[in-house]
C-alpha cells in the first residue's frame, strides 16, 4: 500500500499527453473546465487550446464572424460599386495599424474579440503584449471563417529570426455538414517577412504574407492581404496586420464575402485586395511604380517569385538612397505588396501598394502590364514587365 | 491458419496469452499482428504495460468482447454553436466497479489503454478522470492530482475576468 501511494505521488499528471487531457476535458461542463484551467499553467494551456474549443463550442467564433459584414449581410450594406480605379485615397480611411499601435492591451484584446482565456490573452496579460515570444500560431476555424494568431519574428535580430517554420499545423474545416482538412503549409519567409500558404480542399489554396518591418522600431507594420475565390463564388479575404517593436505579433483572419462587399472591405481596412484566379508564374519581374502624390516617386522592384505561388519577394530600389526588401503578391490583374520607405517620415516603417492591372501588352520577350496603385493617401500608376518564358 | 491466442511480453518480462479476439481490440497489437503476418510467431513486446495492468485490460476486453465495434463518428456541424461536452455518465455497472479503483490503477490503465489503443477502455478512463475533476475547486483538483500551483495572482485574476466574460456572454 505504501508502495502504491508512493507510485501515485511520483506520477506527474501533467506528463500525460495533451491529447489525453483534451479528451478528458471534453467531458467537462464549462464550470468544471474553468476550475481545471485555474489549477495550474499546464491545465490552463490545455483547457484553452483551440483543439479543445473547436470541439466544445463555436459561439465565440460566431461573435467574431459578426465583426465584419458577412456575405449574408451584403444586402444591407450600401456597397460602393465605383470601380477600384476611381477611388483614390480609399485605402486610408481606416487606419487599422494605428488602432493597433494606439490601443491598450485591453482594447486590443477586445478589438480582437478573442475568446476569454485564449492564448492571446495569456500572452497579453501575463507576459506583456509586445514581449518576445516564440510560439506556434493559433488557428481558429469556423465554417468558412479562419482566424489565426500569428506570433512572429523574434526580437533580438529580426533579420535572423525566420517566420518560416512557425506557421505550421493542421486544422479542421467544417462547412455545411462536411469536414475537410485544412493544412497550413510551411511558411516561407525571412526575418523581413513571411509568407505562408494554406491549403483547404474546400476553399482551395490561399496565401498570406506578412511583412514586419525590420528597423524603425515601434512602428506597426502593415501587411498584405490575400484572397481567394471559393467554389461558391465568394471571395475569401485574408487580412493581416502585423507590427513589430522588438518582437511582433499579429492577428489574421479570413472570411468570406461576396464580390460586392469586397469593395467595402477595401475601403475599410486599407490592406486588402482581391484576386480572381491565383496566378502562378515564374521568372523575374521588373516592377516600376510611379506615384502621383506630393512627392512623385518611382520605384523599381526586381522581384523573385516563390515557386508555385503567386507571391514574390525582392529588392525595391528607389534612386540610390532607398534599398528595401518588399514582399507581395501578383495575380493576373492585381498586385499587392508591402515595404517601407524610410525617406517619408509619415510613412516610415510601412508602405503598401495595392494595384489593379488594367492593361497587359504582349511583346516578343516580355509582357508588360500597367495599372493603378494606391499608397496611403496617394495614388498613381505602375507598370511592370515580365520576361516571357523561353 | 492464424493461432487463436497471442503471446505478449509485458514490461516485467511476463509472457501472457490472450485471445486473438481480445488482442484485436487493441489497435496497437492488431497493427503489430498485421505487420508480422507470415513471420515466426514470437511474443509481442509490450514494454509500456505491466502484467498486472494488462490483466486488467484483458478483464475489460473480456467483458466488452461482444460489444459492437466502435464506429468512428462523423462529427456533425454544431449548428447551435453552444458549448457541448461529451456525456461522462458511466452506465454499465460492471464498468462502474471496474473504475472503482485507486487513482494509481486508473492512471496505469489509462496509459495502457492509450498505448494499446483500446478506444472503449480509453474513453472509460477519461470519463472517470473527468468525473474526478468535476465539482472540485482548483485547490481540490491540485490536491487530488498532486499538482503544484504555479499560477500567479495576475493569472488567476485574468482567468476570473475571462470566466466572468464567459458567463456574461452565455
Amino acid at each position: 500500500m505504501m508502495q502504491q501511494e508512493q507510485h501515485i505521488e511520483e506520477f506527474n499528471w501533467l506528463e500525460l499527453a495533451p491529447e489525453v487531457w483534451f479528451n478528458i476535458f471534453e467531458y467537462l461542463d464549462p464550470l468544471s473546465l474553468h476550475q481545471c484551467q485555474s489549477s495550474c499553467q499546464a491545465f490552463h494551456e490545455w483547457a484553452t487550446s483551440e483543439t479543445l474549443w473547436e470541439k466544445l463550442c463555436r459561439k465565440y467564433y460566431t461573435r467574431r464572424s459578426n465583426w465584419y459584414p458577412s456575405a449574408k449581410d451584403t444586402d444591407e450594406i450600401k456597397v460602393d460599386k465605383t470601380p477600384v480605379n476611381d477611388l483614390p485615397g480609399r485605402l486610408s480611411q481606416v487606419r487599422l495599424t494605428n488602432l493597433l499601435e494606439d490601443s491598450s492591451d485591453d482594447e486590443l484584446y477586445e478589438w480582437a474579440e478573442l475568446p476569454p482565456g485564449s492564448q492571446m490573452e495569456d500572452v497579453s496579460v501575463q507576459k506583456g503584449w509586445r514581449e518576445t515570444f516564440r510560439q506556434l500560431s493559433e488557428i481558429k476555424l469556423d465554417g468558412d471563417c479562419v482566424y489565426w494568431l500569428m506570433r512572429g519574428a523574434v526580437a533580438e535580430d529580426p533579420l535572423s529570426a525566420p517566420i518560416g517554420g512557425i506557421l505550421n499545423g493542421t486544422l479542421s474545416l467544417e462547412e455545411e455538414d462536411s469536414y475537410s482538412q485544412v493544412k497550413v503549409m510551411k511558411c516561407r519567409g525571412t526575418g523581413l517577412g513571411g509568407m505562408f500558404q494554406v491549403h483547404c480542399p474546400v476553399m482551395g489554396n490561399f496565401m498570406c504574407i506578412s511583412y514586419p518591418q525590420i528597423s524603425y522600431t515601434a512602428i506597426p507594420t502593415r501587411t498584405v492581404s490575400i484572397y481567394n475565390q471559393t467554389r461558391h463564388g465568394y471571395a475569401s479575404v485574408v487580412w493581416m496586420s502585423e507590427w513589430q517593436t522588438s518582437s511582433g505579433t499579429g492577428v489574421c483572419s479570413k472570411y468570406s464575402m461576396s464580390d460586392e462587399s469586397i469593395l467595402q472591405v477595401i475601403r475599410q481596412t486599407n490592406i486588402v485586395d482581391t484576386m480572381r484566379d491565383m496566378h502562378r508564374f515564374a521568372g523575374q519581374w521588373i516592377l516600376n511604380v510611379h506615384t502621383l502624390g506630393d512627392e512623385p516617386t518611382s520605384y523599381r522592384l526586381k522581384i523573385t517569385p516563390y515557386p508555385n505561388s503567386s507571391g514574390f519577394m525582392g529588392r525595391l530600389v528607389v534612386g540610390s538612397s532607398f534599398d528595401q526588401t518588399a514582399v507581395g503578391v501578383i495575380w493576373d490583374d492585381m498586385i499587392a505588396m508591402a515595404f517601407s520607405d524610410p525617406n517619408r517620415e509619415e510613412e516610415r516603417g510601412q508602405y503598401s501598394i495595392i494595384g489593379q492591372v488594367d492593361e497587359v501588352e504582349g511583346h516578343e520577350l516580355y509582357q508588360r502590364f500597367s495599372g493603378y496603385v494606391s499608397q496611403g493617401s496617394t495614388a498613381g500608376t505602375f507598370w511592370a514587365e515580365r520576361e516571357k518564358q523561353m | 491458419m492464424a493461432s487463436e491466442s497471442i503471446s505478449v511480453t509485458t514490461s516485467d518480462d511476463q509472457t501472457i496469452q490472450l485471445s486473438r479476439k481480445h488482442a484485436q481490440m487493441s489497435q496497437t497489437i492488431n497493427s503489430m499482428l498485421e505487420d508480422s503476418v507470415g513471420a515466426d510467431q514470437e511474443a509481442i513486446p509490450l514494454p509500456n504495460v505491466s502484467s498486472e495492468v494488462l490483466k486488467k485490460v484483458i478483464d475489460w476486453c473480456t467483458h466488452h468482447e461482444n460489444d459492437p465495434a466502435p464506429v468512428e463518428k462523423v462529427k456533425k456541424l454544431n449548428k447551435k454553436r453552444e458549448y457541448k461536452a461529451k456525456n461522462s455518465t458511466i452506465s454499465d455497472e460492471w464498468d462502474k466497479n471496474f473504475v472503482n479503483a485507486e487513482l494509481r490503477v486508473i492512471v496505469d490503465i489509462l496509459l495502457a489503454a492509450n498505448y494499446l489503443d483500446v478506444k472503449g477502455l480509453f474513453e472509460l478512463m477519461c470519463k472517470h478522470i473527468a468525473n474526478e475533476l468535476k465539482g472540485k475547486t482548483p485547490d481540490q483538483i491540485r490536491e487530488r492530482f498532486g499538482i503544484q500551483d504555479d499560477l500567479t495572482e495576475e493569472d488567476k485574476a485574468a482567468m476570473r475576468k475571462a470566466w466572468g466574460a464567459t458567463k456574461n456572454d452565455s
